[in-house]
């Protein structure tokens, strides 16, 4: 027997090369190779997420002043956001909006995703990139494009009605301003939702189609019972991206506001109220705090809605 | 010690040295020829600014001041965010101009927080009495001067000659008779309206000193605001009704709506500068507007107040204060300059002494050949010198947009809204430290 059998001594040969003693380096070595491998997403998580994490909490503890400098107010800001109207008005808005878009958009999505699956589409290729262009366009350049097609005074929609001698649309106007944006959304969005739940689609076993087709069941009953059901992980994951999207939706009420700054106001969404607290205001301490408000309201919302799905899961 | 800071500490030895030698070498050379030649090299400051003609205008500056470079940067303007690149950059304590335009408005929040240089020390004193009352007394704090004013904008009344004699309406001499003659237009032509809200255009302020209101007061760190008072719910009221009566339009200024709503009201509160956006947007129209005094809230006492206007400033951290308070000085008050900026612009003069009547005179061709420069100066005249701009005037305008408009569409009542602006506007001047009175 060549391994050593005294005490302590490790048999494999490759690591006690030595008779009986153990390298403390190599078993160093060895035991650290986990984080070796860790330490480039452990590096980048803490530069790009916990310290500045840390640094806008700091931020938030503080109060700089036009008289007086920087001040440490601990918790002043958050009771300032807690009776802080504008910004409980912007979040009662987006849960509002979200509660109506999420579920038309991910509706749509889901729907174009099993017409497109279910054989019966013409050039289905085509439809799928067709649905998908607009997810190519950058956000900016969509809230241009509709805002122009929006617009009162030279776009084409207020030309034909003023044409036609049709009433004006309003879909700059106050009550029309939501539904606008929910247009941009979904019609920017929807594109790239239908793809994953396309793909989601594909990974069902065909033979489960050839089952319930033997059974009697047609395309209507499968697409409800089969394919939905099994492509839930999906549509949930999608679901939470689409509520922590939506809450923070910024760039379509801000290049709208140029056209109509008398609707969009500074705090129409907890993000515009924040950008415009740093931009005119320079209040950066509030704004952290305003920050982690609406993180916290993300949070509630998102974890709302894994109760809500985890129940239906338990049915 | 390490090679490298051996490298260093050598480099740097010999760099004092070369500059010494230099130095020693360039100075006896001047002192010899004892001519008018600086031998120092030139100073070079920079400016912020976004006004036309300025680059002309700081050409002729560098050709009479050989020894001063100026590297003027256009920083843009109009957008409501120009101040934001400043902000920053004072934030950061660099990157930062030597003079910057700044609006009369913001002039007291510069100076608030110790970002402006206080102008007394380099002469500017002595300019007082080259300009009306009006723009100086926005330029003063006290004793202290923090800038040299590019222009000021005094406001009048423009409207269509031609559909006020079509409709036989009188051209209004207060705000009652203003009231009357919108609802006699809007039942003459209903496709019309007298003009577009003040309020909407972000001149809600304005309308305040017009009404003679002194909704601020500041002295050193003690702020006074006063913005829900009788005269103010009065003024916002009267908007409020004829906006929802829809007897004036509400298109927000500066938007392609608000552009092309030139053609369709009959009038416009207009400052000084106010040519050039009427003048492209109705050009169907130009020849038949004309100027009158502003509308005022007592028959007989002429008021007029100031929409706008600019002036040049000092920035505390600057290099080169001296050159810079020559420049803006110069810039701003020297006849050269002045003239140049009539042959280049022909707006509206600064310096009393280019009112003439003479340049005052000039005719119109879209106000019909009125001499509307005469106009505005005398509307200077009755500008209420005492109001004061708070200092926080940049987060001051969004907070009043916000509340008087929701007012004056009637989402809330008039002194609702005007209560609830004069909490925001004092708890957060107290969050700033400021006293308030």
């Amino acid at each position: 027997m060549q391994a050593s059998t005294r005490l302590g001594a490790d048999p494999n040969p490759l690591v006690a090369r030595r008779r009986g003693i153990r390298s403390p380096l190599r078993l160093l070595r060895r035991g650290s190779i986990p984080y070796i491998f860790l330490a480039p997403f452990v590096t980048l998580f803490s530069f790009f997420f916990l310290i500045p994490l840390g640094y806008a909490f700091r931020l938030s503890l503080y109060q700089e002043r036009m008289i007086g400098g920087t001040v440490f107010v601990g918790s002043g800001n958050y009771q300032q956001l807690l009776h802080d109207s504008d910004f409980w008005d912007g979040v009662q808005r987006v849960v509002l909006y979200g509660l109506v878009v999420i579920p038309l958009g991910l509706g749509l999505a889901l729907l174009f995703a099993l017409f497109i699956d279910s054989g019966t589409v013409p050039f289905a290729g085509l439809f799928r990139l067709g649905f998908f262009l607009p997810y190519a366009i950058p956000g900016v350049v969509a809230a241009l494009l509709w805002g122009y097609l929006y617009g009162p005074a030279f776009g084409p929609f207020a030309q034909a009605a003023t044409q036609f001698n049709l009433p004006q649309p309003q879909f700059l106007s106050d009550s029309g301003m939501l539904p606008s944006i929910g247009n941009i959304s979904i019609w920017l969005y929807t594109g790239s939702n239908m793809i994953i739940f396309f793909a989601a689609l594909q990974s069902i076993p065909a033979d489960l189609y050839e089952a319930a087709t033997m059974d009697g069941a047609n395309g209507r009953r499968i697409a409800w019972h089969i394919k939905v059901p099994l492509i839930a992980p999906a549509l949930a994951m999608m679901g939470i991206l689409s509520i922590i999207g939506t809450l923070q939706i910024f760039t379509e009420p801000q290049i709208l506001a140029q056209l109509a700054p008398d609707v969009i106001g500074t705090h129409y969404t907890p993000n515009l109220y924040a950008y415009n607290l740093a931009a005119t205001g320079q209040q950066f301490n509030y704004v952290a705090a305003v920050s982690f408000g609406l993180g916290a309201v993300i949070i509630v919302c998102s974890s709302l809605f894994l109760g809500i799905v985890n129940r239906i899961r338990m049915d | 010690m390490s090679v490298m800071a051996r490298f260093y500490r050598t480099t740097r030895t010999t760099g004092v040295a070369g500059v010494v030698a230099a130095a020693v070498m360039l100075a006896p050379s001047g002192a010899m020829h004892g001519n008018a030649v600086p031998s120092k090299a030139p100073v070079t400051i920079t400016m912020w600014g976004w006004s036309p003609h300025t680059e002309d205008l700081t050409k002729l500056f560098e050709q009479t001041h050989p020894g001063i470079k100026v590297n003027y940067v256009n920083t843009g303007g109009g957008t409501g965010k120009e101040y934001t690149k400043l902000q920053v950059a004072l934030k950061a304590g660099k990157g930062l101009p030597e003079a910057v335009m700044l609006e009369h408005y913001v002039l007291p929040q510069f100076a608030a927080s110790g970002s402006l240089v206080d102008l007394s020390q380099y002469g500017a004193k002595s300019i007082a009495k080259d300009f009306v009352p009006a723009v100086w007394s926005q330029m003063i704090q006290g004793s202290k001067i923090y800038g040299t004013p590019l222009d000021y904008a005094p406001m009048a009344f423009a409207y269509r000659k031609d559909l006020f004699d079509q409709y036989h309406l009188k051209v209004p001499t207060t705000w009652a008779e203003y009231a009357q003659t919108a609802a006699a237009l809007h039942k003459a032509d209903p496709k019309m309206v007298l003009g577009n809200s003040p309020l909407d255009e972000g001149n809600f302020l304005g309308m305040l000193w017009q009404a003679k209101d002194q909704a601020f007061h500041v002295n050193g760190t003690t702020v006074s605001i006063n913005v829900a008072d009788g005269t103010a719910q009065k003024v916002l009221s009267f908007w409020a009704n004829l906006v929802q009566q829809h007897l004036v339009s509400t298109f927000p200024a500066f938007t392609p709506s608000w552009n092309s709503s030139f053609n369709s009201v009959a009038s416009w509160i207009t400052p000084s500068w106010g040519l050039v956006f009427p003048q492209p947007a109705a050009a169907k129209s130009s020849g038949k507007w004309r100027l009158a005094p502003l509308p005022t809230w007592t028959k007989g006492v002429p008021s007029s107040a100031m929409w706008g206007g600019s002036a040049y400033s000092v920035m505390a951290k600057s290099a080169h204060p001296k050159e810079a308070a020559e420049y803006v000085i110069w810039m701003n008050d020297s006849p050269k300059a002045a003239a140049l900026q009539q042959k280049l612009s022909g707006a509206f003069p600064v310096l009393k002494s280019f009112s003439t009547p003479k340049v005052l005179g000039t005719p119109s061709p879209f106000f019909g050949g009125q001499a509307i420069n005469e106009l505005y100066y005398k509307a200077a005249a009755s500008v209420d010198p005492h109001w004061q701009w708070n200092p926080f005037m940049i987060y001051t305008n969004q907070e009043v947009q916000a509340d008087v408009i929701a007012a004056e569409k009637g989402k809330t009542g008039v002194s609702a809204a005007l209560s609830k602006l004069q909490n925001d506007l004092v708890s957060y001047a107290k969050n700033q430290g400021f006293t308030v009175k």
